[in-house]
């Protein structure tokens, strides 16, 4: 953990990846309700309001980044907070995080 | 010489249960039932003195006695003492009575201690098959499992010592027993996805009793009404899609149910069940267009119907994303919709061919039938939400971020601070018009629309 980066920080800094992985998710969905990918946003939202409690930071990322690789960052913002402190349910977010992987793998096809 | 403290384990718990995301090792029930009955024993030794109930002096410690004595049916008692007959009820699947009557045949002995009839937790123990986990086992569960052991040991130890002043407060065992639930309520879930599928109805319980008791411990759920009701009415996770479809609409609705029942519910949580309710009817489409039973000519204005019903539901989840009531989600809910929305989405990836249907063990109208009561619980909750929504923007406990709002002065302080302010009460149409309209469409989807064979959706569905 960078020494100025508290928990609560990389909670935030998860979260925001969470919301930038949930605007790929939307473009992937075309606006089309039907698309699989426009109720994985909602899930991508929800986890993310869970999750942070505020704006956030906002994470450097180039535009391009997608769903998979916002994911993948927030995982490890989440594993760079030291086992045992931060909040009690660090560990249950990070199980989330991997089903929401495979979820969007699978959708991906990859 | 190094020392392990307490302290040491729970860091090495926590580890262990990260690593359990990325670990794709297959499990078995044996290794299971003995991080169930471990965890359970660690909990009993987290409430320290008063395990029997007496000592309920504080309201933390009351909520984490009534968490913990809601534990789904414990796989064995703690054996080191003796119970009342009422709390010897926690440990027996019998009624009341049944155990009643085997004190009374003699069946169970007792015997009396200060006028009350006390049971030996020995004998109330029928699982004496499992064991602890060896500790040479190098899959992350049963190192997770002999953690918890160690750990349980040595708050054993400490607390029974002769001599040693009871050193946990009431919040260090409630953050001690918050990560024991987190690391149960991965266990479960690690069980569920790569251990043995017909043995998963217990893996489930024990995971979504603990994901609720997050909630709970940490003060965001509404009350403890959960855990007891939670094992009673727990449903399997099912061996095909459909019987997985059935399972997570149920769990869900009840899910969703709850959070709304809560004094002010959040937007995050109407938003998702709109969010959820798109899914809904682009699966039910899909079964449709799958179902030998559907008429071909009554597809044309189904699909209108559903489509402009799944455009409303989008719209009113846009809209609630816009605003908030500042209030937090319950993570059972989190997970209850996570697990829907895995399931709708298999389903409405489905194959055309019935060959592979029947592989995946979907059944189409079986599925279709699956449908009918969640969607008219959709309509519900949306007129809930509807309800809710409107009485918070009465009462101005609806808020938007400041930075949505214009550039005066007025303004300017909340929106370099990140506030967030009251909708204006003169935005109230444009919260709640969309809004309105899903809750209004998704209500005239009758049954008949989801039905196996249903003729078209209502008439009503296009105005």
């Amino acid at each position: 953990m960078h020494p100025h980066q508290t928990p609560a920080d990389l909670i935030e800094l998860a979260a925001a990846h969470l919301r930038l992985a949930a605007v790929d998710a939307a473009r992937r969905s075309g606006g089309d309700p039907f698309s699989a990918w426009h109720a994985y946003t909602g899930q991508l939202d929800l986890a993310a309001a869970g999750l942070g409690k505020g704006p956030g930071l906002m994470p450097q990322v180039d535009d391009h980044t997608d769903v998979l690789t916002h994911l993948d960052l927030a995982g490890r913002a989440l594993d760079r907070i030291p086992a045992g402190d931060g909040p009690a349910d660090v560990a249950l977010w990070c199980w989330h995080l991997s089903e929401l992987q495979r979820a969007a793998r699978e959708m991906a096809g990859v | 010489m190094s020392t392990t403290t307490g302290r040491d384990l729970i860091k090495r718990a926590d580890r262990l249960a990260r690593e359990l995301s990325q670990c794709g090792l297959p499990t078995d029930t044996e290794l299971w039932e003995s991080l169930d009955t471990t965890a359970y024993r660690l909990l009993r030794e987290l409430i320290g003195p008063g395990r029997d109930d007496v000592g309920a002096c504080t309201r933390g410690r009351s909520t984490l006695l009534r968490v913990i004595h809601g534990y789904p049916t414990p796989l064995r008692p703690p054996l080191d003492c003796d119970f009342s007959v009422t709390a010897a009820m926690r440990f027996v699947t019998i009624s009341r009575d049944e155990l009643n009557r085997r004190i009374k045949e003699g069946a169970l002995s007792t015997r009396v201690v200060n006028g009350m009839r006390r049971v030996n937790a020995t004998d109330l123990d029928g699982r004496t098959d499992i064991t602890a986990t060896d500790a040479a086992d190098p899959h992350p569960l049963a190192r997770l499992s002999t953690t918890l052991g160690v750990l349980a040991d040595m708050v054993s130890e400490e607390r029974r010592h002769p001599g040693i002043i009871d050193g946990l407060s009431d919040e260090a065992v409630r953050d001690a027993s918050t990560r024991v639930m987190t690391w149960l309520a991965i266990a479960g879930r690690y069980v569920l996805r790569h251990g043995p599928i017909e043995n998963g109805e217990r893996p489930l319980a024990v995971a979504q009793y603990a994901e609720r008791s997050i909630d709970t411990l940490g003060g965001t759920a509404p009350s403890i009404a959960g855990p007891d009701a939670l094992a009673a009415g727990i449903s399997t996770p099912g061996w095909g899609l459909s019987e997985q479809l059935d399972s997570r609409l149920l769990r869900w609705a009840s899910a969703a149910g709850e959070e709304l029942k809560r004094t002010i519910p959040s937007t995050q949580v109407m938003a998702n069940i709109a969010s959820i309710g798109t899914l809904i009817m682009a699966t039910t489409h899909r079964l449709h267009t799958l179902s030998p039973s559907t008429p071909a000519e009554a597809l044309v204005a189904m699909t209108s119907d559903l489509r402009g019903a799944a455009g409303a539901l989008k719209e009113a989840e846009a809209t609630w994303n816009r605003v908030t009531t500042l209030q937090p989600q319950g993570r059972a809910f989190g997970a209850a919709s996570f697990e829907l929305f895995d399931t709708l989405r298999k389903v409405l990836a489905a194959p055309a061919e019935l060959e592979k249907q029947s592989r995946l063990g979907l059944d189409v109208n079986e599925s279709l039938r699956s449908l009918q009561r969640p969607a008219r619980d959709l309509a519900r909750f949306l007129e809930q939400s509807h309800d809710a929504t409107r009485a918070c923007l009465n009462s101005e406990l609806l808020f938007a971020p400041a930075r949505g709002r214009d550039h005066s002065v007025e303004h300017l302080h909340s929106r370099t601070r990140g506030d967030y302010l009251p909708v204006a009460p003169n935005t109230a149409n444009d919260v709640l018009e969309p809004i309105e309209r899903a809750a209004s469409l998704t209500l005239v989807l009758t049954v008949d629309t989801i039905a196996p064979g249903a003729a078209r959706a209502s008439l009503a569905v296009g105005r």
